[in-house]
């Protein structure tokens, strides 16, 4: 496989496989050929053991290549890639990249997870990931939508079957209803634009006169879903207990990706479509997203589960980048830095936290301690990602709620001045939950002293590279207004991902 | 006949496709290998065969005659394990309600004679009539006469179930869109959508039995039916009967084998989640008309034909799909979650295979559809 996997290699950098359109269709493609060699056998009553996983690693690690090597070509020529319905420009390039990006990254970290009908579980998740890329591409609004909805799907069955605790069920009927309830409200503003507009097509909408009243009225109901998915307070409580309940993996999706979808609705739809609704329902939305920030970070302080304690401080931050999505286009583009700092940076404390509940079985606070002495490696790659989550100078974090808050505070200084308290009180929540499960006397109950095993350093290897050198380059793009670096910097992070796949 | 009014074909073909369709489905139920003698049989075609007279008849006398044949049949049909006390007291309800609903019908029909002068719908121009009308929605299951549906419904098996939900409705729902319409009073029909939209909705919410939920769905489903007969849209009703139909046709194609009847609790649905899990997934969003299934492409003509009769309408009907949507879902969650994961593969019944075919073709016609 290692032979295969250097020919579509050396063939992708080669400019051979380069699929102008169809990189949107190969994810999904791939996960149903995945499907399609695996269900026939499995009926036919054959119980695989690692052969999903390891699949399901190539296929994504092929995937990462192919749509990488058209994201990438089409920031280096600068080109935007247009097919019928879909584009590959500089909105949805990133959010692509860091979706082959963090692809391997998810089920790398499955392998040593999920022992029971992994073919089911990759399946799934292969679905999820390859529907991601689409999602981020399509320019029809209906099609967003029903993507959107879709993605759900997926994602209820890994939380209410995989999840390791009985709790899971109510977690993923919680999550489908903030979904499905949310996104009921959408449905007649598409409905109204496929019948009297005629399309839904964002290049089209952008152009038709809608009245005030019209923009005003689709703009609210429209952003209800993507709030709810963002997410933002009250219609945040979903969130929480699906990070707890969900396994590792489909926690770094929800967290790193998942949520991505909400803010890129408001930037590619929303926004450019209805700008009147925008500055209509931008105080109220705004200060709803501030009152977010500062709920999320006061409740991300008082708690004591660990994954608990990341899935608030998600809130927050997410919230952040929601109140920048409706600050101008500065703030905007800071969101957008943020959302992918976000993406690494989520991805990796959840993988660490996925570590710790490997080893001692739990996530509270108070059974652990001392932990860098008995695993000095997890440690600094956690303390890294840690850095990234209270924005510490280059780090991912620190690049994206600067330019984010830099943005939000050439429309209202108070705003920024509210919403910037967040760095403060993620420095607290973040640094007390470092300073104790790493630092002070091992807790009795830390029985095994055992460091990262490949896997696990691969994963977290791979989400600290990419913390680290998109808050480094993310300075250059800052200044320069150059958002290559931020495909070159995720590069690098996959070309480290070989390193630690061969070792 | 072929599907398709819109495109060349006419609104009977298309409810005699349904019709055919929708008898073969509830065949394979009945014969996939729980056969109750040759009478349940004999009865289920008596049904379907009036059923189809009725589609293809303008005459009252014959219109009649062959309503109460298939109301007969029925009757039989539910009280057919005589020696069960619910199913019996199932059948008793169902005679007394239908036989007064039958004199409505007679009252009605009568009253159309006695102002045109002859036997023959078409002729002249009959004023509205509320027997007719409460007729209608009584054999429909609609709002305000769904109460004998559930206790109904319940102890039925599931081929009786399938075909009382499924192509014994089918010759009603022309009737109510184009064969009686003249007669059916408007405003009543209007009244009768949203009540069965909110009754369906909230009433479904507190079933736990398969058999209550999919009465119940059948009641919201009848109140969206209503809409697009109020929107006078026949072919919407046959698009939207025909995802219906798939949809229920599809969810107790996968639980016929593995639960034994109709009125098993939800609990008892666990087996389903480890034999075909995806399938009933499937059905479940089916019916709950989430994307990118059928009855989503359902719900999205639903509410643009319905937006000619006013957006407040439109307004309640996609809220009030919200509880149902949660309902079916919970069929989901009883039967992937509940009870620890699935432990075996899955298992392919021939009429597994049968409901995957026909789930997936109603896809792709539902996609053409929207995209043509």
């Amino acid at each position: 496989m290692g032979w295969v996997y250097l020919g579509v290699a050396v063939a992708a950098w080669a400019g051979v496989w380069w699929i102008p359109t169809g990189v949107v269709y190969f994810p999904v493609g791939a996960a149903l050929v995945y499907v399609g060699i695996f269900t026939p056998a499995v009926l036919g009553g054959w119980t695989p053991r690692s052969a999903p996983g390891v699949v399901a690693l190539w296929l994504t690690l092929v995937t990462t290549l192919l749509v990488g090597t058209a994201g990438v070509t089409q920031v280096v020529w600068s080109t935007t890639v247009v097919g019928s319905g879909w584009v590959l420009d500089e909105v949805s390039t990133p959010f692509v990249l860091l979706t082959v990006g963090l692809a391997p990254v998810v089920v790398l970290a499955s392998l040593d997870g999920v022992r029971g009908n992994q073919h089911w579980y990759y399946g799934l998740l292969l679905v999820l990931l390859g529907l991601l890329v689409p999602v981020f591409c399509v320019t029809h609004f209906l099609v967003f939508y029903v993507l959107f909805e879709v993605l759900g799907f997926p994602m209820f069955l890994l939380v209410g079957v995989y999840g390791p605790r009985t709790q899971r069920v109510d977690a993923a009927y919680k999550f489908f209803i903030y979904t499905f309830v949310g996104s009921a409200a959408v449905l007649p503003v598409l409905v109204y634009l496929y019948t009297r507009v005629g399309t839904t097509e964002v290049s089209h909408l952008v152009r038709y006169q809608f009245t005030d009243l019209e923009q005003t009225l689709f703009f609210g109901l429209g952003a209800l879903p993507f709030a709810v998915k963002i997410p933002v307070m009250p219609v945040h409580l979903w969130l929480p207990e699906a990070h707890v309940e969900a396994p590792t993996p489909v926690s770094m999706v929800l967290a790193a990706l998942l949520l991505k979808t909400g803010g890129y609705a408001f930037v590619r739809f929303l926004v450019p479509v209805w700008p009147w609704g925008a500055y209509v329902w931008g105080p109220a939305a705004t200060t709803v997203g501030v009152l977010s920030v500062l709920w999320g970070s006061v409740y991300a302080l008082v708690q004591v589960d660990t994954k608990r304690m990341i899935a608030y401080a998600s809130v927050a931050h997410m919230s952040l980048v929601f109140v920048g999505l409706l600050s101008g286009p500065a703030a905007t583009a800071g969101g957008v830095y943020l959302m992918l700092a976000h993406g690494w940076i989520s991805a990796g404390l959840f993988a660490g936290i996925g570590v710790l509940y490997d080893r001692y079985h739990t996530r509270t606070i108070r059974y652990l301690g001392g932990l860098a002495g008995v695993m000095p490696v997890f440690g600094v790659l956690f303390f890294v990602c840690t850095l990234g989550n209270f924005s510490f100078p280059f780090t991912a974090g620190f690049t994206g709620e600067f330019l984010l808050l830099s943005g939000i505070a050439q429309y209202n200084l108070g705003v920024a001045l509210a919403g910037g308290s967040t760095v403060l009180l993620s420095l607290a929540y973040s640094v007390w939950l470092y300073n104790r499960v790493f630092y002070g006397v091992v807790n009795p109950t830390v029985v095994v002293h055992q460091d990262l095993t490949s896997i696990e350093l691969a994963v977290l290897g791979w989400c600290t590279v990419g913390v680290i050198l998109l808050g480094w380059t993310g300075g250059y793009w800052g200044v320069y207004a150059n958002y290559d670096e931020v495909v070159y910097t995720t590069l690098v992070g996959w070309l480290s991902c070989l390193f630690w796949v061969g070792y | 006949m072929y599907w398709g009014a819109p495109h060349g074909g006419t609104t009977l073909a298309d409810f005699t496709f349904l019709l055919v369709v929708a008898t073969a489905g509830v065949a394979g139920v009945v014969l996939q290998g729980r056969p109750h003698g040759v009478e349940q049989l004999l009865l289920g075609g008596i049904a379907v065969g009036a059923g189809w007279a009725t589609l293809h008849t303008d005459h009252l006398v014959v219109l009649y005659l062959n309503l109460e044949l298939q109301a007969l049949a029925l009757y039989t049909l539910v009280g057919y394990h005589r020696h069960h006390t619910p199913a019996m007291d199932a059948a008793l309800r169902y005679l007394l309600a239908g036989s007064l609903v039958s004199g409505f019908t007679l009252y009605g029909f009568v009253g159309v004679y006695l102002h045109t002068g002859g036997f023959t719908l078409g002729e002249g121009t009959p004023p509205e009539s509320p027997w007719i009308t409460a007729m209608v929605l009584f054999k429909l299951g609609a709002f305000p006469f769904w109460f004998w549906t559930p206790p109904v419904y319940d102890p039925l098996d599931w081929g009786t179930l399938a075909l009382v939900v499924g192509p014994a409705k089918v010759n009603l729902w022309w009737l109510a869109t184009v064969g009686l319409a003249p007669v059916v009073g408007t405003t009543t029909v209007a009244v009768a959508a949203v009540g069965s939209v909110v009754v369906g909705a909230v009433g479904g919410y507190f079933q736990v039995t398969a058999a209550g939920v999919l009465a119940y769905s059948g009641v919201i489903n009848a109140g969206y039916l209503l809409v697009l007969t109020w929107a006078g849209t026949p072919w919407g009703v046959a698009y939207y009967l025909g995802v219906y139909l798939v949809g229920t046709a599809l969810v107790v194609a996968v639980a016929s084998p593995m639960v034994a009847t109709g009125v098993a609790h939800l609990s008892g649905w666990v087996a389903l989640g480890a034999a075909t899990p995806l399938l009933l997934y499937y059905g479940v969003l089916n019916l709950g008309g989430l994307p990118v299934w059928p009855g989503f492409f359902g719900k999205i003509w639903l509410v643009t034909w319905g937006v000619t009769l006013g957006w407040g309408l439109v307004v309640v009907v996609v809220a009030a799909s919200i509880l149902p949507a949660v309902y079916y879902v919970g069929l989901a969650v009883a039967a992937l979650f509940e009870g620890g994961r699935p432990g075996r593969p899955g298992r392919w019944s021939p009429l597994t295979g049968v409901a995957l075919t026909l789930g997936g073709t109603a896809l792709v016609a539902s996609v053409t559809v929207f995209v043509t």
